[in-house]
């Protein structure tokens, strides 16, 4: 088994119990990875960390935080950072635990599993104890902790014997909708939704996840390939924008008579 | 009015439904400048070659590493051909159960607003979606590459999720880990379950706030007047050794 990178190690609490915890993405990174290369030499080109008054390269850990004044900057080191909130930045809190379906999506921001981390026996037995209540009560934990220099709302949640923890953004970092052009809340006739209706019931189908394929990165293989056995690769053309339907309607009677018949 | 990110149509059925697309996520974090600690100055990412020897980003081109230390080089338009749509279109494919997609496959949100004429049939999809209590599942090209995405109607409007794939998301199974042995007893869960019941509520996205950020910008304000900032690390708590104990005192203190 590959040992994943713990990207943030600290506890997971509620009400006074402790579990001991490292984070880990619930993400691979599955892209091709394309490198920055020399045009000429074709040599692999790495980034290099240079002050710019020495023209020197420094070491990572001699980076600090640098917040922009306007009339300069006010520089925070990783501890003074730290020392912010130093409890939200060691421990997540779980003040609340609510119904999943509750939770709006447009909230969620990375998804990560929190990994058992104590050695002893009562810290494993606490951590399985929380996956196997909140999975029982179908209940989701809320709580709030920091993640390198943000705060962030999560869900955490029992999925099979792990804990699996979402960030989320807070509903105050949600663009509100009130400036987009939206239509005026007229409702549409019966009609026509009872035909819009239908039309989704034609297309319906169960969610089968992995029955999506991510095409572009099999193209981009085939690419890569044709490029290495010296063929031209032709810039597509730019995709054409479609107009509306001129009647909807008669659009909607239509397809659905298509999908039916087909 | 903020600007939109893409312009185009959802399809589906041969019915296009032209649409703007908006980013709905602003995350306010505090934002850094890096800077070297022992002398304040900014600093700089600069590509160099293995002898540490700068490199002019004009010398520098996309390459792709075929074998160990070999590569093929693409330029921005031979990779738009890799998603090479023909209409500028979300092409929806399926509409399935809302409730059937896993929260993790969400990855990041947008709004949809209707543009040229395309109001009644987006308030149609809305209207559709919101009664049968499906989403659209299809595929649309964003910033030149093909993206999975939700199409998902709130509060009479309609939303665009790009998806993570199923082979994106991690097995937990790969995932090492002391393994989880003894399963707690029945006294305990039942403690346990008092507890998280003690604590359950509807979600209420709008109590929750940001302390952090304010702290943060409250420490560079001290830090601005000169103040010395106690470096003293908060430690995390003593794991439970004593389960019970743990859960006893909890659920007295939740009683008040």
């Amino acid at each position: 088994m590959a040992r994943a990178r713990s990207l943030w190690s600290g506890s997971l609490s509620f009400g006074l119990v402790n579990v001991p915890v490292s984070l880990v993405s619930a993400v691979r990174d599955q892209a091709i990875h394309f490198h920055q290369i020399h045009e000429k030499t074709h040599e692999r080109l790495h980034v290099s960390y240079v002050c710019t008054k020495e023209k020197s390269p420094v070491d990572y850990a001699e980076i600090a935080h640098g917040f922009d004044t306007g009339d300069g900057y006010v520089m925070l080191t990783d501890e003074e950072l730290a020392a912010a909130q130093p409890e939200k930045t060691r421990t997540i809190e779980i003040s609340k635990f609510v119904a999943l379906d509750e939770i709006d999506p447009i909230l969620f921001d990375h998804p990560y599993y929190l990994l058992p981390a104590g050695e002893g026996d009562g810290p494993l037995r606490a951590y399985r104890l929380l996956a196997e209540v909140m999975a029982d009560a179908d209940r989701v934990a809320i709580g709030q902790f920091v993640l390198r220099t943000k705060e962030y709302l999560v869900a955490v949640r029992a999925k099979g014997d792990l804990l699996a923890l979402t960030t989320m953004l807070f509903q105050q970092e949600i663009r509100p909708t009130d400036e987009l052009d939206l239509p005026t809340r007229k409702r549409p006739g019966k009609a026509k939704v009872d035909r819009a209706v239908a039309l989704v019931e034609a297309l319906a189908a169960d969610f089968d996840h992995s029955a999506y394929k991510d095409r572009y990165r099999s193209r981009l293989r085939k690419i890569v390939k044709d490029k290495e056995a010296g063929e031209t690769i032709q810039a597509p053309p730019a995709p054409k924008a479609p107009g509306p339907p001129p009647d909807i309607m008669e659009a909607l009677k239509a397809s659905l008579d298509k999908v039916r018949a087909g | 009015m903020p600007r939109s990110i893409w312009n185009g149509a959802l399809s589906f059925a041969g019915i296009d439904v032209p649409v703007k697309v908006f980013g709905a996520a602003d995350p306010q974090g505090v934002q850094f400048r890096e800077l070297h600690e022992p002398d304040g100055a900014e600093i700089a990412h600069e590509l160099v070659d293995a002898d540490g020897r700068k490199v002019d980003r004009k010398r520098v081109v996309k390459g792709f590493e075929v074998r160990s230390g070999e590569y093929v080089v693409l330029d921005d338009d031979e990779l738009k051909a890799a998603s090479a749509p023909k209409r500028k279109t979300v092409d929806i494919e399926h509409f399935v159960p809302r409730e059937q997609i896993d929260p993790d496959t969400y990855d990041r949100p947008y709004y949809l607003a209707p543009q040229n004429g395309g109001d009644e049939a987006y308030a149609l999809l809305a209207a559709a979606l919101r009664k049968t209590g499906r989403v659209g599942v299809g595929r649309v090209v964003l910033r030149s590459r093909e993206q999975l995405v939700a199409v998902v109607e709130a509060d009479q409007m309609l939303r665009m999720h790009t998806m993570r794939f199923a082979d994106d998301l991690v097995d937990p199974d790969t995932l090492d880990h002391p393994p989880l042995r003894r399963k707690p007893d029945a006294r305990l869960r039942k403690m346990a379950a008092q507890l998280v019941d003690g604590l359950s509520a509807k979600f209420q996205p709008g109590r929750y706030r940001d302390t952090y950020r304010d702290r943060v910008l409250d420490l560079v304000e001290r830090k601005a007047k000169g103040e010395e900032i106690d470096t003293e690390r908060a430690q995390a708590p003593e794991p439970s050794d004593d389960l019970m104990a743990a859960l006893e005192a909890s659920l007295k203190g939740s009683k008040g």
